[in-house]
């Protein structure tokens, strides 16, 4: 199959610096949010189809927390944020000061909490993003659930696989409760959770050409 | 003690014995297993999605092998097509469907996939005349899928 997608290494660079524009922003909210340092970074730009599958799960069986948002507006798409047992809980106990032993013990209150998250991390990185790119993106309410993560990112990525012939996804890294004088994420499951935002071929396309715009203008003036 | 195929998802395996055949992490996915209650043995796909576009005819599988097969009526043609190429009759074959789960409603009210994979391993097995001796679909958990290919005993855990 003809690839879609003819992303330069250019292109992936600038799909990867804009959405560590939009990360950023929404880590400093979150840090403001739980009291903690939250740091996060862009590790991964994956081009994905039905020929070409993106990356899975690590432990696609474990019980994972899921936070899916969909993007519409100027770029559609979703937001899938996935958080592992041990990093939600740590979580949860940080907003709220409570203890839960088990994800699938979560309450509606508890779920709440979870959605709340996902609008401030979700809704940080449009804000970031929507400044630069001056488009208006908007997203839905979270749709939260407690399941194998494995399931979870299938389902999604089966969904975009039906949707479009290809797809980008960005793989972003949400260490939580870092060390103060930590610059990277040490990527332990007790930390770290992971938020893909998947893009198909027009929104990747009207992304990359406002951008290019960016950089043509710069190296004149 | 058994020997255990892993499949992932958009792959498709045969076997035969004491084989067991195991998927994990189906959502909307669909799980096609077909045995043959007389020869006593089968194999097992985790289709991704419904339709294949430019459908072809299938190389058959050996017994132990494993391949890719992400769409639900080919990874069905491709069981079919190894089974009797093993010397399977269709008439002794049983289909047993797992999967098709609505996992987000965000994504079921846009693209129901998993209701679209299920009828089309449903429609594909009618065409082909296979039974369908047992159905776990839809509702909205994920699931775990083991297949012993020897006695067709199918076992399916969720974590939730």
């Amino acid at each position: 199959m003809a690839q879609i997608f003819q992303l330069t290494e250019d292109d992936q660079d600038q799909l990867r610096e804009l959405v560590n524009i939009g990360v950023s922003h929404a880590g400093n909210t979150l840090s403001d949010m739980v009291g903690r340092r939250i740091l996060v970074s862009v590790p991964g730009v994956t081009l994905g189809s039905a020929e070409s599958l993106p990356p899975r799960l690590e432990d696609g069986s474990a019980i994972t927390i899921a936070i899916l948002l969909k993007l519409s507006g100027a770029i559609d798409g979703y937001v899938l944020i996935f958080f592992p047992q041990q990093a939600a809980v740590g979580l949860l106990r940080t907003m709220t000061g409570k203890s839960v032993g088990d994800l699938r013990a979560l309450t509606r209150f508890d779920r709440s909490i979870f959605q709340e998250l996902g609008n401030v991390i979700t809704g940080g990185m449009l804000q970031g993003l929507s400044r630069f790119l001056h488009l208006n993106i908007i997203h839905s309410v979270p749709d939260v659930v407690v399941d194998m993560g494995g399931a979870m990112f299938n389902s999604i990525t089966a969904s975009m696989v039906a949707r479009h012939q290809e797809f980008l996804t960005l793989d972003v890294s949400v260490c939580v409760d870092e060390s103060k004088d930590s610059l990277t994420c040490d990527h332990s499951l007790a930390s770290t959770g992971r938020m893909f935002l998947y893009i198909g071929p027009e929104a990747t396309e009207r992304i990359l050409d406002i951008t290019g715009g960016m950089v043509k203008h710069e190296s004149l003036s | 003690m058994n020997h255990v195929i892993d499949i992932r998802m958009t792959e498709a395996a045969l076997g035969g014995g004491d084989t067991v055949i195991a998927t994990s992490g189906v959502g909307s996915c669909v799980v096609v297993i077909l045995y043959d209650r007389v020869m006593k043995y089968g194999g097992m796909a985790h289709a991704l999605l419904p339709h294949e576009q430019e459908p072809h005819v299938p190389t058959p599988l050996l017994i132990g092998e494993t391949r890719v097969s992400k769409y639900a009526d080919s990874a069905i043609r491709l069981l079919l097509a190894s089974m009797s190429a093993q010397g399977s009759r269709s008439e002794h074959l049983v289909s047993k469907l797992v999967g098709g789960a609505h996992m987000f409603s965000l994504l079921t009210q846009e693209a129901p996939i998993g209701d679209e994979n299920v009828n089309s391993a449903r429609h594909t097995l009618e065409m082909l005349g296979i039974v369908i001796e047992t159905e776990v679909v839809g509702g909205t958990v994920g699931r775990n899928v083991r297949f012993t290919c020897g006695n067709g005993v199918v076992e399916i855990t969720t974590k939730v």
